[in-house]
């Protein structure tokens, strides 16, 4: 083994598993923080010549682990939800299960909402009101809204979905008080 | 080129990615995989559906003209500059 190597896993090593659970709470999946993990070692071992000897290794290679997640989760392709927007899309869904059980699967096909909708955005707050009035009705891209309002792409996502969920229920709210639906949900809500 | 089959996906993934599917946010591969679960089931096709009426809805709901007096107002102050 090349003495650069030899000596970077004698320093570095040690540290494996404080790096590991670095990546697990970054990546929130144990394959995904195992890949990183190696990454993270084999990105310190070419920068091996930067690290000053006796200083924090641990912290520097947790560094490196967590701005080798940031590339990775800008250069990825898939649209990976935060904890929020899964669950905004899962309350989503129920709505669709209670509008289901309440005979009102079709309930945006038959109804007129226009004003049962615009009545419900203003009820919003006006940080959710703002961005799915920008992408529903604008049109607006999620990039461009993310610039115009100066907030991570991430926050334009999450309050995008949740303003959408806090409408549905509005909306099947507003078609049971007009006596359009008759029974009572039943099941959980996520 | 090799065409590749989608990989198939559960209805909780379908489901988680609702929103994203719909808002054409998703990279091709990825529509490709929800497509065809769409497809094949009628559970996850519903929310879909209901989903994509509920954006349709408010998308066209915006009231004819909702910047009328703005835009008077604008005018006004423009003709002013002027």
């Amino acid at each position: 083994m090349p003495d650069a190597v030899q000596d970077f896993s004698a320093v570095a090593l040690p540290h494996l598993d404080a790096v590991a659970r670095v990546a697990r709470a970054l990546t929130r999946d144990a394959a995904d923080a195992d890949d990183l993990v190696q990454e993270t070692f084999l990105r310190a071992l070419r920068h091996w010549n930067t690290f000053v000897p006796g200083s924090d290794c641990k912290r520097w290679l947790a560094t490196i682990c967590r701005n080798a997640f940031l590339a990775n989760k800008a250069r990825s392709e898939v649209v990976i939800a935060s904890e929020d927007e899964t669950l905004e899309i899962l309350g989503a869904v129920q709505v669709h299960r209670d509008a289901r059980a309440m005979g009102l699967d079709d309930l945006f096909d038959r109804l007129d909402l226009g004003p049962a909708i615009r009545a419900s955005l203003e009820r919003l707050e006006p940080i959710f009101r703002d961005v799915v009035t920008l992408y529903d009705v604008e049109g607006f891209t999620y990039e461009e809204i993310a610039e115009l309002l100066m907030i991570p792409l991430g926050t334009v996502r999450s309050r995008l979905y949740r303003a959408r969920r806090l409408l549905q229920e509005m909306l099947l709210a507003h078609a049971i008080d007009r006596g359009f639906a008759a029974a009572t949900p039943t099941g959980p809500r996520p | 080129m090799t065409l590749v089959s989608p990989v198939p996906l559960s209805c909780a993934e379908v489901v988680r990615q609702l929103w994203p599917h719909l808002d054409g946010a998703l990279p091709e591969s990825a529509r490709a995989g929800i497509v065809a679960h769409l497809e094949a089931c009628a559970g996850c096709r519903s929310h879909y559906d209901f989903a994509a009426a509920f954006l349709e809805a408010v998308r066209t709901s915006h009231a004819p003209d909702e910047f009328a007096s703005l835009r008077v107002r604008v005018a006004t102050a423009l003709r002013a500059e002027g």
